[in-house]
Order: structure tokens, then C-alpha cells, then sequence
């Protein structure tokens, strides 16, 4: 698990866990008292539903009280009720439909003792109907309230009523009057728009109520007034059914609303945790890069930091020890340049000792010979003539070698195409195994030209050396831009062949001053060619391998003066 | 006041006014306004007197009927409503017309003779008296007419007429399949009448509305005849002593009929007797009414040819006793039907006219209280929307009270209880 997962899960695990816990306690609380307060205001209700029953009893008998007090003083209900006068009959039997207008009554009938309808509001023309149970119900509702389904023209009406008796002219007679209960008075009880209040009597065709919830029921004495019916006083219910859809719904809401909270909680914390994780690990993991690309020829790794961290430390620490590393690679470099200037004066001297010793060896025979024997001196000459012309030759090829190992003496601007095309051409001419990849926007390299000669004529000339002989080898010489964030331009050589290539310790050894594996060679091409690099302040790098070639590649820092023409 | 000939404009009219200006100059046989007897109700027509005025000096020219019912000239010249038949017996002229004793009075044809067969009747028209387009009436036209109109043809075919041939343009000829003792009282349906021009009256619809459709709002703004079953409305027209309120002839049976194979109304039919009746009338009945009372006409009249009886759906008679909604007779006497059937699921349902004939015609319901005129020319036509085997119970008779202005010219009533105003019946009544 890389370092960057570790804080990524440390802080997910850190932030999600408490916000989780904050949450799941908020939402069951908030559940619980929502919960509390809902049942709180349903039973309240159900207790004004119990007093508005009362009320609306109380109002039914008010009006009940008021209708008999008119009908003791009504003459012609006395003459058509008591005395049975025809005249006034259609009066008696109109008289309740009136009444139930005026008094706003949805059922009223009058009664007398025996029961037998006299009058009736509801259903003006089932006068003479009897009723013998009214009677005694009267007595048994003792001014509670009941529940009557009393039969009309177009079918039955179910109305809350209340009995009442009156004398006239020592007569008794039942008043029954009341409000439809189905409708506007179980309307008018239930104020909560979530409540609901239904009738449960026998017979009745009950509703489906299966989304709601009973919260509570009242009994009512119920009368069954419709012919037919098989129990004429029963107990009838007014059941009060709670719609459960807006606490259901709260609650939904108060999950979808917690749920979205704890998503974008969560996504938020996810994010927070990835951004900290890359923000912690993103230097780390530049170091990382910046040091990996360090080695003895590449120490131009930028480590400064302005954090005042341990990252900046860090950084600093190991740009300090980049440092002491470029310092003692220059250090190292000039003893070795001290070694190679001491081995190379001793070679010179060396070489040019041996190149003398013969010359004077020469020099002594003719001497001797003048001395001794003028008049065979130009034979012998002639004879040692030889000697001395493979002696200069020798000491002109030591110079002409040597030679090659003097620095440049100057810089300008110089464009690599360019010399690499000299390269190619003038010492091989066109069709032979060289090919040139040119970047035409190469930028110039602040150089000698002829030190760059030297370069690529030494690494053209070794790869030509390393190529089987007969066809199928190719060398490839290709140049390019390199452009880096933050880095100075530099151009790209690379010079490969599909040769033998070389061993590890024969690459090991191959920039060594006289090593050669070549029967003919001197030891000094490649040795040149990395002194020259470095000289010019750039970085050579060989990739090889045994009978897969070899890639030697050189990166020289561009100058600014412009592109190399194409 | 300008003479109309498009006093129908509407399809409808809810209540209203009817202006009559009637050209009314020396004719009358009423007492002068002046001497306007005290405001009490009048006795119903005598037997030997259709004749609810005399006025014959009158000045009034205008004469405003109020109608109570809505009004749609599509049906005339039958009408569908007591408001209808008041107000296009004002304009419709029938060939012969009967009064309310069956004396019969010369209409568009001014007499009439017979074959000695018995089945042709030549009916002389009068000659002074163009159709409502000015064009003269012949017979021609007025068998054109009778041929062309649905309802005169149906009329006839129901009358038992087997041809009308015009001989002149002034005498018509009409056979029947049987021979006629007397002229055909079918000559005086309203389905054969024709709006003639001229005439008695010239006539200018003026809708004039009465909140809530309250007579006695019309009453109070002036209307000069207001015909009504209402006893409220009769009360309070005693305290105009302007006016004469006269019973009209009675005009309707209520029945009630019973689809064949409808049950739960046994107990109904049982107690049928005159009592029954009379105490329905006295009890259940807001209105004019009495039991109801023999001759009914379509006791006599059960084999009447019916016109596609095979192609009438059979149905179960099931359900409610319905009526004519706007029927405030109809709706007591079938609750009173409901409540005396205590049968569980017996209910009453009120019926749009349309529905309920519809619903008539395939005795889909348990029981019909039909509102059938007393008297009819065409029984078979009346009974020809009536189902198959249904059995009828009759149960009340009604009729209404026509309040008129004393000032009016003469006001008669016709063989149906229709009022014909401004009628110079100059012929006078006719041998049959």
C-alpha cells in the first residue's frame, strides 16, 4: 500500500466515521421527536373530535328543544296531530320539511307515541310509517346522540340524531332530527387534514381504509331504520383512521435528506482526503524523479524549495548533496585529466622516445660510417633510409594522433545538421551505410565546429569499425530538440549501429585512453569523444549489447541564437 | 305593436312573458273592467260553457302570458310541456278544434261533410286565412305539410288514415281504413295543426324573467294569463282582485306503470282501489288532483299495432321508480310509491324526459310514473312507447288553475285544458 493510500484511508476513516455517527444520532433523534409530536397532536385531535360530537349533539338538541317548544304552540299541528283534522293534514305532513329547512336539519321526523311517522323532513311521503322501537330508544339514549340510517325517496341517509319528546293537548310525540353524518358532519369533526373519521355500523358497505391507521374509535348507539334490516339497534363505531402519508413522508424526506448529506459528506471527504494525500505526497514523489535521474554526468537536479517543511529539508538536503556530488566529480574529473596528462606525457615521451631510437640509431650508423668509411655513406644511407622514413612516418602519425586530443580553441554557434551531413558525406559519400534522421528545427550548440567533427567522425568511424562486413548494417545517425519543463534546450545526437556491440566490461573500459578492440585502432577515439562532451557541458551515454549494436547518445545544451537551418 | 313572425326565436325559453297584442276590435263577449266581479276564485268551466271570459269591450291590446316551463319551438306544433301547449295553441291552428265539452268548432277547415261510407270526410278550408309565410293555405299544402312533418304523419298512420287527397285548393280529402260516425277527433291534434298568419292574434315574444322562476313574480309585473298547478301560486293570486282564477279542466292521469316481470310493488297494486287513490291525491300530491277516475282511454286500446317490436332489447326490470325530474307530482307520488313498498332497495330517481322515455321504451326500471293526458285523439300514439306487457296502475288526476285578467278578450278552454285567448269564434259550435 503506497503512502499516498495510507493517508487517504487514515483521513476518510478519520473524517466519514464521526460525520456518520453525527448523523445516524441527528436523524433518530429528529425521528423520535417528530414521531412524539405527531402522536401528540392526534390524540388532541381525537380528543376535539369526542367534544365536537357533544357539541354537535347538544346543537342537534337545542334545535330539537327549540322545534317542540314552536309545535306546543302550533294550532294547526295540534288540530291536524291531535284532533285529526283532515284540512290540516297536508300541513302535518309538510310541516317537518320546513322545519328541517328553517332549523338546518338534514333528518327530521315527528313521531307519535305509538310511533307511527306523522311527519318527516327527509322523506316527506313515508307518513304513516311505524317505527315502534323509536319509542323506547328514546328513553335508552337518555340525550346521547345516535346513529340512525334512515331510509329516503332515492335511497338512505346515516345522520348523528338526537330524540326528543313533546305533549300536546296530553299527546306524547317523538321528535327525531338530525345531521347527515357521512359527509359534512364527519367533515365538519375531523379539523386535521390528516385524520379521517369513518362510520362503522352494520350493513354498511365499509371502504377500503388499508393505507390508513385507526388511532382511535368512539361508540355510538345506532338505529337501523330501513326496512328490512335485521337488528334495529346496534353500536355503531366512529372510527378515526390516521393517513399515515405525511409522517411516512417526513421521515422519508428527513432519510433522503440525510442520505444526501452523507453522500456529499462522504464525497466531499473522499476529495479532502485525496487532495491532502496528493498535496502531502506529490513533492515526495518529485524528489523521487528529481533523484532518480541523478548520476555522475547529469547533476543538474534543481532541489531548491522554498517549504519550510521537512519536504523543504529534505529537498535542500539532497540539492546540498548534489552539490558535494557535482564538486567532487569536478574534482575527480581534473585528477583524472592530471592522471591522463601524466600517463599521456609519459606515453609522448614514451613514443616519441621510441620513435627517436631508431632515428638515432640511424643517425650513430652514419656517423660511424662517415667516420670510418666516407665513401660507403650513401649506400648505407640508402640502406637506412628506410628506417628513418618509417621512424618519421611513426612520429608524424604519434603527432597527427596527439594532435587530436587538443581542446578547441574557440566557440560559435554551430549548426549540427550541418556538420553531420559533412560527416556523412565527405568521408563516406552519398550510398554508403550511413543515414542521417535530422530535426530541422534543431536549435545551434555553442561550439567548435571542428570539435564536433572530431566527435562524430570518431563515433561514425566506430560504428562503420563494429558493422560485419558485407551488407546488412546500417548506421543511423539522428539529431532533436529537447525541451523540458523548466530546463535549458539541448540537442540530441544519436549515433546507432546494428554492429557487434559490446560487452559489459568492454564498455567498462572503452573510454579508456589506448584501449581499442580493434586490430588497428589506438585507443583514443572514444576517450576523446567523452572529453570533448564534457568539455562542451554535455552528457554522453552509450546502450549496447552483444550482437544487438550500439546507441551512443549525446546531449549538448542549445544556444539561443536560433534554429539550425534546414 | 309590430306584427312578428318569429316569435320563437330561441330553442328554449326558461320563463317568460308572452305579449299578445290581439286585434281584438268589436269582438268580446265580457263585461267591461269596471265591473270586475270581487276577487274570489272562480268555479270551474260548466259543463256547457268553455268560455273563461266575454270581454268584448276591452282595450287592452297586449295580452303577457307567463310560461313557468322552458319552451323550445322545435317541438311545435306538439308540445311537450303545459308551457308549450299554452303558447303554440296561441299560433297553431288545427283543421277542427273541440272544446272542453267535445263541441266541435271550426279550425282551418270550416266544415266538413262525409261520404255515405263513412271513411272519407271532405274538409272545406277557409279561404281567408294565408300560412304563416303569407302564401295561401290550400290543401295542397296542408297535405304537403302533413306528409313532409313526421309527427301529423305518424299521427295519421296512428289515426287509422289511409289517404289525404287534396280535390280543389280549398277542400281536402281524408280517408280512414274504418268508417267514422262523427268527424275524427284527430282532426283537433296539435300535430295537425298549421301556424297560419293573421287570424286571431298577432303575437311578440318577450322574455321577461321571474327570479327563481316565482309565478308570482310574473304575476306582480303583469302578466295577464298564468297558468299553474301550484296551490301557493293560487293562494296568493286570491288577493288580486284583477283577476280570475279558473280550474281548468282536468288534463292529466298519473300512472304508474309497471314493466312487465318488474316486482317489489305487489303490495302497490294491491291496495289499489278508489281510496287508495283518493288519499293519494289528498295526501301524497302537491296540486290540483283526485284520485284517478274512469274512462281511461288505454284501457280500450290494447291491441294497437306496434311498430318494431321485435328490435326492442328484453330487460330485466330492476332498480327505481323514476319520473320526469321536473315533475313535482311525479316525484310525491313515487316516493309515496317507495315508501309504501317496504321492500328493501325499492328507491325513486328522478329522469331527464329524454332518459326517461328511453328507459320507458326497454322497461328497464322497476316502475314509471307517467304524467298521460287525460283525453287523447291518437291513444295508440301515446301508447306507443310504452314496453310490451306493462300493466298500469292509474293514480291521480290533475289539473291546473288559470289566472287571467279580468280585462282580457274572450278566453276559452279546449277539449285538452289548453286556453285559446283572443278566439272570435264567429262559426260557433258545429253538429259533429
Amino acid at each position: 500500500m503506497s503512502f499516498r493510500t495510507r493517508l487517504f484511508v487514515a483521513f476518510s476513516i478519520a473524517v466519514l466515521i464521526p460525520l456518520g455517527v453525527l448523523g445516524v444520532g441527528v436523524r433518530r433523534e429528529m425521528e423520535r421527536r417528530l414521531t412524539a409530536q405527531y402522536q401528540r397532536r392526534v390524540t388532541d385531535a381525537i380528543q376535539l373530535v369526542r367534544e365536537d360530537l357533544a357539541r354537535e349533539g347538544e346543537s342537534i338538541g337545542g334545535r330539537l328543544a327549540a322545534l317542540g317548544a314552536e309545535l306546543e304552540e302550533d294550532n294547526r299541528f295540534r288540530l291536524a296531530a291531535v284532533r285529526s283534522n283532515v284540512a290540516d293534514r297536508r300541513y302535518l305532513l309538510d310541516y317537518a320539511a320546513g322545519a328541517m329547512r328553517l332549523t338546518g336539519l338534514s333528518l327530521l321526523q315527528v313521531l307519535d307515541s305509538s310511533g307511527r311517522v306523522i311527519s318527516s323532513g327527509h322523506f316527506r311521503n313515508e307518513y304513516d310509517r311505524m317505527e315502534p322501537e323509536l319509542p323506547g330508544l328514546l328513553e335508552t339514549a337518555s340525550g346521547s346522540p345516535v346513529l340512525v340510517r334512515a331510509r329516503t325517496a332515492e335511497g338512505s341517509v346515516v345522520a348523528l340524531v338526537r330524540l326528543d319528546s313533546l305533549r300536546v293537548a296530553g299527546a306524547r310525540f317523538i321528535v327525531l332530527g338530525g345531521l347527515e353524518a357521512e359527509h359534512r358532519l364527519l367533515g365538519r369533526l375531523v379539523r386535521d387534514p390528516e385524520l379521517s373519521a369513518d362510520l362503522v355500523y352494520p350493513g354498511q358497505i365499509s371502504r377500503d381504509t388499508s393505507d390508513r391507521k385507526m388511532v382511535g374509535a368512539l361508540p355510538l348507539l345506532y338505529l337501523d331504520l330501513m326496512p328490512g334490516a335485521t337488528a334495529r339497534t346496534d353500536t355503531a363505531r366512529l372510527v378515526l383512521t390516521q393517513w399515515p402519508g405525511t409522517l411516512v413522508a417526513l421521515r422519508r424526506s428527513i432519510h433522503t435528506w440525510f442520505l444526501a448529506a452523507l453522500a456529499l459528506t462522504v464525497g466531499l471527504g473522499l476529495l479532502g482526503a485525496g487532495w491532502l494525500a496528493a498535496r502531502i505526497s506529490r513533492p515526495l514523489l518529485q524528489l523521487s524523479r528529481k533523484t532518480a535521474a541523478i548520476d555522475l554526468d547529469r547533476l543538474d537536479q534543481d532541489f531548491s524549495s522554498e517549504r519550510d517543511d521537512e519536504i523543504g529539508a529534505l529537498s535542500r538536503l539532497l540539492g546540498a548533496m548534489v552539490e558535494r556530488l557535482r564538486l567532487g566529480t569536478a574534482r575527480l574529473r581534473e585528477a583524472e585529466r592530471r592522471v591522463a596528462m601524466g600517463d599521456l606525457a609519459r606515453q609522448v615521451n614514451h613514443d616519441v622516445k621510441n620513435g627517436l631510437v631508431p632515428i638515432r640509431n640511424v643517425l650513430r650508423h652514419l656517423a660511424r660510417e662517415a667516420d670510418q668509411r666516407p665513401e660507403s655513406l650513401a649506400s648505407v644511407f640508402a640502406e637506412r633510409k628506410a628506417t628513418l622514413d618509417s621512424s618519421v612516418e611513426y612520429l608524424e602519425t604519434l603527432a597527427r594522433n596527439y594532435a587530436r586530443l587538443s581542446p578547441a580553441t574557440s566557440r560559435e554557434p554551430c549548426d549540427i545538421n550541418a556538420v553531420v551531413g559533412e560527416v556523412a558525406h565527405a568521408t563516406y559519400g552519398p550510398g554508403t551505410l550511413v543515414h542521417t534522421t535530422l530535426d530541422p528545427a534543431l536549435p545551434r550548440v555553442l561550439s567548435d565546429r571542428l570539435v564536433l567533427r572530431r566527435i562524430l567522425e570518431n563515433l561514425v568511424t566506430n560504428a562503420l569499425d563494429s558493422l560485419a562486413p558485407g551488407p546488412g548494417g546500417s548506421v543511423v545517425v539522428s539529431t532533436e530538440a529537447i525541451v523540458r519543463d523548466g530546463a535549458e534546450p539541448q540537442v540530441r545526437i544519436i549515433v546507432a549501429d546494428t554492429g557487434a556491440g559490446m560487452s559489459r566490461a568492454e564498455l567498462d573500459r572503452a573510454f579508456e585512453d589506448f584501449y581499442s578492440t580493434k586490430e588497428a585502432g589506438t585507443g583514443l577515439g572514444l576517450s576523446i569523444v567523452r572529453r570533448l562532451v564534457l568539455d562542451l557541458g554535455g552528457v554522453l551515454r552509450v546502450d549496447t549489447e552483444p550482437g544487438a549494436g550500439t546507441r551512443v547518445t549525446i546531449e549538448l545544451p542549445a544556444t539561443s541564437t536560433g534554429a539550425a537551418a534546414s | 305593436m309590430p306584427r312578428s313572425t318569429n316569435w320563437l326565436r330561441g330553442p328554449a325559453v326558461s320563463l317568460g312573458l308572452l305579449v299578445v297584442a290581439a286585434g281584438i276590435s268589436g269582438c268580446g263577449y265580457g263585461s267591461a273592467p269596471s265591473t270586475s266581479p270581487p276577487p274570489t276564485p272562480a268555479e270551474p268551466p260548466e259543463p256547457s260553457a268553455c268560455v273563461v271570459t266575454r270581454e268584448d269591450s276591452a282595450t287592452k291590446d297586449t295580452i303577457a302570458i307567463a310560461l313557468a316551463e322552458s319552451v323550445d319551438s322545435a317541438h311545435a306544433p306538439l308540445p311537450s310541456n303545459d308551457a308549450e301547449r299554452l303558447l303554440f295553441r296561441q299560433r297553431y291552428v288545427s283543421p277542427i278544434r273541440l272544446d272542453c265539452e267535445g263541441g266541435v268548432h271550426s279550425g282551418l277547415a270550416t266544415s266538413w261533410t262525409r261520404d255515405s261510407s263513412g271513411r272519407s270526410w271532405t274538409l272545406v278550408l277557409r279561404s281567408d286565412t294565408p300560412a304563416l309565410d303569407g302564401e295561401p293555405l290550400t290543401a295542397g299544402r296542408l297535405a304537403a305539410e302533413w306528409r313532409s312533418r313526421e309527427t301529423a304523419a305518424t299521427t295519421l298512420q296512428w289515426a287509422g288514415v289511409e289517404s289525404v287527397l287534396p280535390l280543389d285548393p280549398q277542400r281536402l280529402v281524408v280517408t280512414w281504413a274504418r268508417p267514422q260516425e262523427s268527424i275524427p277527433e284527430v282532426l283537433a291534434d296539435p300535430a295537425l295543426a298549421m301556424a297560419v298568419r293573421g287570424g286571431r292574434a298577432n303575437y311578440t315574444f318577450v322574455p321577461v324573467s321571474a327570479s327563481g322562476g316565482d309565478l308570482r313574480d310574473a304575476l306582480d309585473r303583469g302578466a295577464d294569463v298564468v297558468q299553474s298547478g301550484d296551490p301557493a301560486l293560487v293562494e296568493y293570486a286570491k288577493s288580486r282582485a284583477d283577476r280570475l282564477i279558473v280550474p281548468l279542466p282536468w288534463d292529466k292521469t298519473y300512472v304508474l306503470l309497471l314493466p312487465a316481470g318488474s316486482n317489489g310493488l305487489d303490495s302497490i297494486i294491491s291496495t289499489d282501489s278508489a281510496a287508495f287513490r283518493s288519499a293519494l291525491a289528498r295526501d301524497a300530491v302537491h296540486g290540483d288532483s283526485r284520485g284517478a277516475e274512469p274512462p281511461f282511454w288505454w284501457v280500450s286500446e290494447a291491441d294497437c299495432a306496434r311498430p318494431t317490436p321485435a328490435s326492442r332489447p328484453a330487460a330485466q326490470p330492476s332498480g327505481a321508480v323514476v319520473y320526469t325530474r321536473d315533475d313535482r307530482i311525479a316525484r310525491d307520488l313515487a316516493e309515496r310509491i317507495v315508501a309504501l313498498a317496504a321492500a328493501p332497495g325499492i328507491t325513486s330517481r328522478g329522469l331527464s324526459a329524454a332518459d326517461l322515455l328511453g328507459s320507458l321504451q326497454v322497461g328497464r326500471e322497476r316502475g314509471y310514473v307517467l304524467a298521460l293526458p287525460r283525453r287523447t285523439a291518437v291513444p295508440c300514439r301515446e301508447l306507443a312507447s310504452w314496453p310490451s306487457g306493462a300493466s298500469v296502475l292509474p293514480l291521480v288526476d290533475t289539473r291546473l288553475t288559470a289566472i287571467v285578467g279580468r280585462d282580457l278578450p274572450r278566453v276559452t278552454v279546449d277539449w285538452d285544458g289548453a286556453l285559446r285567448i283572443g278566439d272570435h269564434d264567429t262559426e260557433g259550435k258545429q253538429p259533429r
